[in-house]
């Protein structure tokens, strides 16, 4: 299986030098890491200068009692984004985030690597997707 | 040198055991006060997979963000604007008139508008994936 790995970012489209025809987008990354009542913060190590474009989680041991993941530059401020997990198991989108550090960065994370942690307490396990644009 | 950008679309997967998949690809705009409205340009028959916004400067009045052909119909996505800092707010409505099958019109062009008062600034971004 051939396997490309490329050290910078990836780009679809074409750039002919006039904006009206231009179509360059970047290809989006993905980085998971699973958090659980035993094991409540973890991390993903980011590439330097890149762009957060997105959050989920996948809870697959539902909490007893409701809980949220955090995502950030640290585990309780300074966060990209909050997860409220309820008494379910199933895929949960983060709500309005604190976004002092993501405004700030204009969208860029500004340290990695980015921290996930969770506050649940009883028996509980998830997947945490952190989506991303490589800018350099 | 390794080629990082593809004219085409770029794919994973085995094509003998039916596995390929298509990466997803994103842009992103900015609007503000002075600059409400936007383009971007994606290729022909590209699917539009998802829009967000993150909202960098929050708005105080109550306004919309428009995502679609054109910022005053046929909109693919809208977004509320209000005095709440934050990001990833998800669309309240899909106007699915606007985005059958996802693909993009045939142009290409995608026109980004707000309308807000006062100061006012955001990044709407789109994830799509290249035909």
């Amino acid at each position: 299986m051939v396997k490309n790995t490329f050290s910078g970012p990836v780009r679809t489209g074409k750039d002919t030098g006039a904006p009206e025809t231009t179509t360059i987008g970047t290809l989006v990354a993905v980085q998971l890491c699973t958090v659980s009542n035993l094991d409540t913060v973890n991390a993903v190590v980011l590439p330097p200068d890149c762009e957060l474009v997105d959050t989920v989680a996948y809870v697959r041991t539902p909490t007893s009692v409701n809980a949220t993941i955090t995502i950030g530059v640290t585990a309780d401020v300074a966060r990209y984004a909050t997860i409220a997990i309820s008494s379910a198991a199933g895929v949960y989108r983060p709500g309005v985030a604190s976004a002092a550090a993501w405004k700030a960065g204009t969208g860029m994370a500004r340290a990695n690597p980015v921290l996930v942690a969770t506050s649940a307490t009883s028996t509980f396990d998830a997947v945490v997707g952190i989506f991303y644009l490589q800018r350099s | 040198m390794v080629k990082s950008t593809f004219d085409g679309p770029v794919l994973t997967g085995r094509e003998r055991d039916g596995t390929i998949g298509t990466l997803i690809a994103f842009q992103q705009v900015t609007i503000n006060a002075s600059d409400p409205t936007r383009q971007m340009y994606f290729p022909r028959g590209a699917i539009l997979l998802d829009a967000r916004v993150y909202y960098r400067v929050p708005n105080t009045g109550n306004g919309t963000i428009t995502v679609g052909r054109t910022t005053a119909g046929s909109q693919y996505w809208s977004f509320p604007v209000n005095s709440a800092a934050g990001v990833f707010y998800q669309p309240f409505a899909v106007s699915a008139a606007g985005l059958i099958g996802g693909v993009v019109d045939p142009g290409g062009k995608v026109e980004v508008g707000g309308t807000f008062a006062g100061n006012f600034d955001a990044v709407v971004g789109i994830t799509y994936i290249q035909p």
